[in-house]
Parts: C-alpha cells; structure tokens; sequence
C-alpha cells in the first residue's frame, strides 16, 4: 500500500490518473489535455 | 453534474468520476440509467486516492454530519432509494479542476463526507480553466 503523498496545490501538474473503466477498459488522463478537465474523487456519498 | 451536461459540451471540458466502491453500484448511483458523457473508473485499491493526497474523515465526518444526513434527507424526499453503505466510510474524495495544459486551476478538498462543492462553482472554474490557459 502507498503512502497518502501531498495533494496537489493549484498550479501544480496534475498527477498520473490510470485507471479501469466499469466495462474494463483502461482510462488515462493524459488524452484530455488540451480540454479543460474535472477529476472529482467520490467519497461513499458521491 | 448530471443536469449540467449542455455546459459541459458547451466549455468541451472532460469529465472523470472516479469511485473506490463497487463498479455497478456507484454506476447505478451516479448514472441512473442516463447515457451521460463522463468517464467513470475505478480505483478499489485507493492507490490513485493516495497519490493524489486525499485524506480519510472521522466517524463524526463520516456518518454524523448534519450536512451528509441533509443530503440523505433530500435524496429520501426526491423518492430515490438508498442503495447500501460503501466498503469504506471513512474515505474522503475531493474535485480538481484541471486548465487546458493539465495544472490545477481549482481545488476542493472534502473535509466530510456531505461536503462536496457546488456544481455551479464546478462549472464557474471548468469555463475559467478553458478560457485561461493555452499551450
């Protein structure tokens, strides 16, 4: 398991997002740049 | 979010959901059937939560908070049915708005779990980071 690193500030690069989609497929961020983007985090609450 | 997809197409902004939870519960929540245009991943392991500093709350932040239980009440009085627990209440999320070059513009870190910020302030920073920034 990972340590917890610091979130990132304003201003900082946006760390790696690499993850499975529900129908198994791979997402990474990287191809969105160039469009403005929002990575919400849910909690259990959504 | 779901109610604003015009704005969203219009700003051309992505959008990426990411849940911890079991897939085809947090689609059923989030979703609901619609044939929306955000990307929705999972992450069971939290590592991405981690990497991008997102913290844990306590049992008052998780459970307790009167904003969460407002929230719970509201979705009870719209008729929607409440769809079990999560693995892990304790976990808190967060929404990063990212500008056009993929540095955060906006940030919004939960500090319970009824603490969210508004979509209107989501999309007031979405337009801001796609007319701000250039590559």
């Amino acid at each position: 398991m990972s340590q917890r690193t610091p979130s990132p500030q304003i201003g900082d690069p946006a760390p790696d997002l690499t993850l499975p989609t529900e129908a198994g497929e791979e997402f990474n961020l990287a191809p969105c740049r160039g469009r403005p983007t929002l990575v919400s985090f849910l909690s259990h609450a959504a | 979010m779901i109610e604003r997809q015009e704005d969203i197409a219009r700003l051309d902004a992505a959008v990426v959901l990411v849940a911890y939870d079991r897939p085809g519960l947090v689609a059923t929540k989030i979703m609901r059937g619609l044939d929306v245009p955000y990307t929705l991943v999972f992450d069971p392991t939290r590592d991405a939560y981690r990497r991008w500093g997102l913290g844990r709350t306590s049992l008052f932040g998780a459970m307790l908070s009167p904003s969460l239980n407002w929230r719970y009440l509201k979705l009870l009085l719209r008729g929607e049915r409440f769809l079990g627990f999560a693995p892990d209440m304790f976990q808190l999320g967060a929404d990063f708005v990212l500008d056009r070059t993929h540095h955060v513009s906006f940030v919004h870190r939960m500090r319970n779990n009824g603490d969210r910020a508004p979509v209107k302030v989501l999309i007031e920073e979405l337009e801001g980071a796609g007319s701000r920034s250039t590559e």
